[in-house]
């Protein structure tokens, strides 16, 4: 070997040495995987309303809770926690008017006028809960289980157990994901101790009409040509390099993550590239106008993403914290998601690829039915809040094997504690590992000298929302 | 219901059963001494038609020998009986003393039961008549699946745990070739390759070896001056100019910059606190300077090991003292080990936070020192080690006899325990001079800020009366002529005009307050010497077993205490009124304990070769691996216990002949190594391995001639800078922060560390894998991963760097340019055919370029070749 090296060994033999060797051994690991059993998605679009989106004002309906608003609540203080603002606790009833809609006959609040007209293709579960009333550890624990520890999300859970069905994009991609304040971290898309590779890759992708999305460093001021060029050269040295040290993984990996890379700076460009939808489309997607502009490109971007293979994919709309002024502010977070979200659905049913992308809408808890008021006791009724809730709220699911047209569980009478049909965020991790063909049971990676799983020693498979 | 008490009206109670419920009390007896079975038969078919199909459907699920949750299985007698982490499920006779009945009636938030859904009312009476009846059960078969094992230590004894053993005396083994072993290991070494018929590698080239001593000693390539020397030295005795090189390196104090940050991976060290906001730890900086000092100063392992968990301890008196020393600022800064995060700050169950700040205290001194996972053994026994959950409750009632949280930092916000330090004369005088020069500016800054309001408020009511005037246009002369106290302001002045300057007033109010603000929040920092530190608790607090990981369900309290199957095994006896943390200390650096030295050994040896003797360096449980070459490791760790230094462990191993082998695949691998052994566990040549992306990180500055050594320690983070923070609420530390002119280049060690998503300016590192801040790990993983190569081709990091180095580059003349280039990236000169290659690159980039129009085609083309260079993996790798 060393002298063939002398004697110039061209690039089309390096590669026919890495191919080689590929071929020799397994297949990479991000190469799709069939799963356990048969799947019903095939994909998943997540939707996480960073915050805690209220359940009373949006999908689960509480005439009682309206009826006697303004009156002390029947619910016993937790003296474990401290709750500021919380002096009362006199229930607080919803603004928003319920009606029934779709042939099943589910309550939506008015906030949602667009998404309403989809009910009969949403799972509604009225009976979520969770472990945790702070947003860091629960929003953590929303994406990998735990509260407090580092854990793989479900993303890479995913990507680790299914692999991705397109090898020059990233199978885990979130789209502007909130990594700074009390509701956001990049530990939320990170795969811990699960291989790098199943890490996710945050899409940066700015406010404001027109922006575009993009990656880290995905573009330099170097032609392509030119870059391809560089490249070779680079990849001449690395050949010379390897040949005198003999087989080598690690450094066979870098040579091979720079092809990658490469086709990656021509494909991701591409992805990104909303411009190329039709308007019609666009406009489906509220993009172009506000307020629906920003989170409409994130749906269209995710369609294209489940489009090309994506196997995981986030979309995020941060601000549904309303300790105040909830009358006000819950709205315009609302309107911001509602078109978007039923242009998402339209869209995909239209491309027959709801069928098989699981969506899930979610916050990483609920909200209190009973008042928050952080001014101090100054704020007028109409500028109070609500306080963080993990003991009841709601999450929407659609397509992907799940029951159309369903409410499943159910709070009390006043939105506050989950009581029947009762999901655990664990459970909605396993359902979702379900409908991808995974068992969470047997979805597992030994570190640290144990089996890790993302449901931990938790979780039950929601049957009853399987199609 | 009714069918299940008709059913049951003629049951009678059973002796046993009755002083059962006798003992319960009188209500009981009342209520349920008719409900009893005439006969078992009848009481055996109300189990079989109405409570075992109930088990079956609603609580089989989870809780069976197939899957036992809680640690709890109802599907034999036995196991509810035996019940699960919480106590017996059901006490026969008393449905109200039955934690089954408790949690099927939901009457406790943390156990209700089935989770999924309450059981309809009906369900709850058949399972309250089962129970009062006596709970017949006939399921007196014991499914094969093992329970859990509360209470009692892990299945794997103690005496079946290799790492738990003595460490052994070792005789050195007689090899065949006794020349080529210069020190012990490499007779242990050889011995095994002996015995397997490999042949070690050839020494490594000079170019080989002098890289690799500087990357893993200092963690930065050898620049050409310092090539040169070492080629000059070696033409007299290569072994002498070998040993030369590695006592000037390991007494250098780039040494302890590139050690420090080994040990910082398993601290979890970073700038800020929790994993949610931002919020700034100000005083972390001290532990790393005190990190990298340790090593540079060779602190003794047994100190460096009392200071980080007891430091803040008054030692007793040594034998011939006086009295007991006072803990230096060192000792304090030291314990920083054990206080800084992350910790979740912002947690309302105050009590959860504390227990979750001890679960993390102990894990990280298990991990790090004694290379335990004991978390395991927060919610059970230990399944795979010999460590129960006393002994894990044992050790965080040490821990929870100490205070790492204090106070709050802001409303509902904890704040981590800061500890004024003890200060020199001069210290004093210096401090004295800040806080002059402090009070100075914050003065200074008041006084702006009331300047910059008074202008506001006068703007704002020109502006008042501007409108008015503008309202009502006939009596605008009248306005002028009256109020003419402004005239500065006002005369002249369109309504724009003052508009426009209010809003540059509000600016000027909003900046001046801001750093009003910052100056405020920064105060204690910058007018005392501060550390976040561990102190002791008022008295100690054995910890009661936490149920299940949950801080309030307690069992019972376990005395404070160590791994109870480690030896030295003496009942430890606390210092009177302390935590028990520098008793701990003692524990953990006994000579007898052996775990602590060959942890450690093995840490330095995978430094150095890659892979630790041991691989699973934070595991030396049963789940993880053996030891490659177990008589080295215990030979290696009796030796160390003779001095405890860690700079004589390095240079044994570096001056070894097995260290210093060619990581070129050679004779071994003709021999077919790379078919039997293709990991190299038996050390038939060196190892070869990426950059660590600190190293790769330096060394790029180094080549490019922007290494900043001078910056040497001192804060990380720059808050004083507008940008960098807001002071409002807890403090938030921007994301993308702006440096001081003179911190540029310095070394990545250096860098502001944040938890969760990484500060900007470390994007470049965390690419290539820099460990999550939030987790202890004493081995990084490699991974070769498209976000790397788009860092290479297109960072900001990497184009700076290239262009740097052609710059330097360009200054030379031509013929030197490409023999130059390779001897600063590679350490080596380049082969004819490389120079060609290179020049025909540059040739055609350029030629490119400008056909393009490029402004600067010839620069830019060199700054390409540059960066490939940087980018080939005789760089990115380490041989």
């Amino acid at each position: 070997m060393l002298q063939q090296a002398a004697c110039g060994f061209g690039l089309t033999a390096l590669s026919a040495m890495l191919q080689q060797q590929l071929d020799a051994s397994e297949p990479g690991p991000l190469a799709p995987r069939t799963p356990y059993y048969p799947a019903r998605a095939k994909r998943v679009i997540f939707m996480f309303m960073q915050g805690g989106p209220s359940q009373m004002e949006t999908f689960d309906y509480k005439p009682r809770l309206n009826a006697d608003h303004g009156k002390p609540s029947p619910f016993e203080r937790d003296e474990r926690v401290e709750q500021p603002g919380v002096s009362e606790m006199r229930l607080f009833g919803s603004s928003w008017k319920f009606a029934q809609y779709g042939e099943s006959g589910i309550w939506v609040s008015d906030l949602f006028p667009n998404l309403a007209k989809h009910v009969d293709d949403l799972c509604v579960l009225n009976g979520m809960h969770t472990d945790n009333l702070a947003h860091a550890p629960a929003s953590l624990q929303l994406h990998t289980g735990a509260t407090n520890l580092v854990r793989p999300s479900m993303g890479s859970w995913v990507l680790y157990g299914l692999g991705t069905e397109n090898q020059n994009l990233p199978g885990y991609m979130t789209i502007d994901h909130p990594t700074t304040g009390d509701g956001g971290s990049s530990m939320h898309f990170a795969n811990a101790f699960l291989p790098a590779y199943a890490g996710g890759t945050n899409v940066l992708m700015s406010k404001g009409i027109g922006a575009k999305p993009s990656l880290r460093n995905l573009e330099g001021d170097f032609p392509s040509s030119l870059q391809r060029q560089q490249l070779d050269y680079v990849q001449r040295l690395n050949e010379q390099h390897l040949v005198a040290f003999g087989r080598d993984q690690q450094m066979e990996g870098m040579i091979e993550s720079f092809e990658l890379a490469f086709r990656m700076q021509s494909e991701a460009p591409e992805l990104f590239n909303l411009e190329s939808e039709t308007d019609a489309t666009r406009q489906m997607y509220g993009i172009g106008e506000e307020p629906t502009d920003f989170f409409g490109r994130q749906c269209l971007l995710a369609r294209r993403m489940a489009e090309a293979g994506v196997r995981f994919i986030q979309v995020n709309a941060s601000g549904w914290d309303h300790h105040g002024q909830i009358r006000k502010r819950l709205p315009e977070n609302a309107a911001q998601v509602d078109l978007p979200f039923a242009g998402l659905i339209q869209d995909l049913k239209q491309r027959d690829l709801l069928k098989d992308t699981l969506i899930v809408w979610t916050g990483e808890f609920g909200r209190t039915p009973y008042e928050q008021d952080l001014s101090g006791g100054s704020a007028m009724m109409d500028n109070y809040g609500r306080g963080h809730n993990p003991y009841g709220f709601t999450t929407l699911l659609a397509g992907g094997g799940v029951r159309g047209g369903l409410v499943h569980g159910a709070t009390d009478e006043y939105g506050y504690r989950a009581v029947e049909g009762k999901v655990h965020l664990h459970d909605l991790h396993a359902t979702m590992l379900h409908l991808l063909g995974l068992d969470h049971e047997r979805l597992t990676f030994r570190h640290a000298g144990r089996d890790f799983r993302l449901t931990d020693v938790y979780g039950r498979v929601v049957d009853e929302i399987v199609v | 219901v009714q069918a299940a008490s008709l059913q049951l009206k003629r049951l009678k109670q059973t002796p046993a059963n009755r002083l059962a419920a006798c003992a319960a009390g009188g209500v009981w007896l009342l209520l349920f001494s008719f409900a009893v079975a005439d006969d078992d038969g009848e009481r055996l078919a109300f189990f079989e038609n109405k409570v075992r199909p109930l088990l079956i459907k609603h609580c089989y699920e989870c809780h069976s020998h197939e899957e036992i949750n809680g640690g709890l299985v109802l599907d034999s007698r036995e196991g509810w009986s035996r019940g699960g982490d919480s106590g017996p499920a059901i006490v026969p006779g008393q449905p109200e003393k039955s934690l089954l009945i408790k949690a099927v009636r939901y009457q406790d938030a943390d156990y209700e039961m089935p989770p999924d859904g309450k059981l309809p009312d009906s369900g709850i009476a058949i399972l309250e008549n089962w129970i009062a009846s006596g709970a017949v059960d006939p399921r007196n078969e014991t499914p094969s699946a093992q329970s859990q094992t509360d209470g009692k230590i892990g299945p794997v004894s103690a005496d079946a745990l290799w790492s738990f053993q003595p460490i052994q005396e070792t005789a050195v083994p007689k090899v065949s070739d006794a020349a080529w072993t210069v020190e012990p290991i490499d007779a242990f070494v050889r011995a095994r390759l002996d015995e397997l018929e490999l042949p070690p590698a050839p020494p490594a080239e000079n170019w080989m070896l002098l890289r690799r001593i500087y990357i893993d000693l200092i963690g930065l390539p050898p620049t050409i001056e310092q090539w040169s020397a070492f080629e000059t030295k070696c033409r007299e005795d290569r072994d002498a100019a070998v040993e030369a090189t590695v006592n000037d390196l390991l007494s250098s104090p780039e040494f302890g910059q590139r050690w420090a940050r080994h040990w910082l991976d398993l601290t979890a060290y970073a700038d800020t606190i929790g994993v949610g906001r931002s919020i700034p730890a100000v005083e972390a900086y001290r532990y790393r300077d005190y990190v990298i000092n340790a090593f540079n100063k060779d602190k003794l392992l047994p100190e460096f090991i009392r200071q980080q968990i007891a430091g803040d301890i008054r030692v007793p008196a040594a034998p011939g003292q006086k009295e007991s020393q006072p803990p230096t600022a060192e000792d304090i800064i030291a314990t920083g080990f054990l206080a800084i995060g992350p910790w979740e700050l912002v947690s309302g169950d105050k009590v959860q936070l504390r227990m979750d700040v001890v679960d993390r205290q102990v894990n990280r001194i298990g991990k790090a020192f004694l290379g335990m996972t004991l978390e395991c053994a927060r919610c059970h026994a230990h399944k795979f080690d010999p460590v129960s959950q006393e002994d894990y409750f044992a050790l965080a009632g040490i821990l929870r006899s100490s205070v790492t949280l204090d106070g709050r930092l802001n409303g509902v916000f904890s704040q981590i325990h800061h500890v004024p330090l003890p200060e020199s004369a001069d210290e004093l005088i210096e401090r004295a001079e800040w806080i002059r020069q402090f009070e100075t500016e914050l003065a200074d800054v008041q006084r702006q800020v009331n300047v910059a309001r008074q202008r506001q408020k006068t703007l704002e009511s020109l502006k008042t009366q501007l409108s008015e005037t503008r309202d009502e246009p006939e009596s605008e002369s009248k306005v002028k002529s009256t109020d003419s106290s402004d005239k500065t302001l006002s005369d002249g002045n369109s309504l724009d005009d003052v508009e426009k300057e209010l809003a540059e007033a509000k600016t000027a109010f909003a900046e001046a307050n801001k750093r009003l603000q910052t100056l405020n929040y920064l105060r204690p920092h910058r007018t005392t010497r501060l550390a976040m530190a561990m102190r002791d608790g008022p008295e100690p607090e054995p910890a009661p077993i936490n149920i299940r990981g949950n801080a309030h369900q307690l069992g019972q309290i376990v005395p404070r205490g160590f791994l109870s199957s480690v030896a030295p095994k003496a009942k430890p006896r606390f210092k009177i009124g302390t935590s028990g943390r520098l008793d701990l200390a003692e524990w953990i650096s006994h000579p007898k304990n052996p775990l602590t030295a060959r942890v450690w050994v093995n840490r330095i040896w995978h430094h150095l070769f890659g892979v630790g003797l041991v691989r699973t360096v934070d595991n030396f449980g049963s789940t993880g691996e053996p030891p490659s070459h177990p008589e080295l490791l215990d030979y290696l760790a009796r030796e160390f216990q003779k001095d405890w230094s860690t700079k004589n462990l390095i240079r044994r191993i570096v001056l070894s002949r097995t260290w210093q082998q060619s990581s070129i695949n050679s004779l071994a691998h003709s021999a077919g190594a790379d078919k039997s052994d293709p990991g190299n566990r038996h050390l038939w040549r060196a190892n070869r391995r990426r950059l660590d992306a600190e190293v790769l990180h330096d060394a790029m500055l180094l080549v490019s001639g922007q290494l900043n050594l001078n910056h040497c320690g001192g804060p990380s983070l720059p808050l004083e800078h507008a940008d960098n923070f807001n002071p409002a609420s807890t403090g938030i530390v921007a994301k993308e922060l702006k440096f001081p002119d003179n911190w540029r280049g310095r070394r990545a060690i250096f860098l502001p560390q944040q938890r969760g998503d990484p500060f900007d300016e470390v994007s470049f590192l965390a690419a290539f894998d820099l460990p999550a801040t939030n987790s202890e790990t004493g081995a990084r993983t490699v991974t070769a991963l498209p976000a790397q190569a788009l860092n290479l081709v297109n960072s900001d990091f990497i184009r700076q760097q290239s262009q740097e180095l052609a710059e330097r580059v360009a200054k030379l003349d031509a013929d030197q340019r490409i023999p130059t280039l390779y001897r600063t990236v590679y350490g080596r000169m380049p082969a004819e055919h490389e120079i060609a290659t290179a020049t025909e690159f540059i040739e055609s980039i350029k030629t490119q370029l400008c056909e393009q129009s490029h402004e600067n085609p010839y620069q830019e083309a060199w700054s390409r070749l540059c960066q490939a260079l940087l980018m080939s993996n005789e760089f990115l790798f380490r041989t």
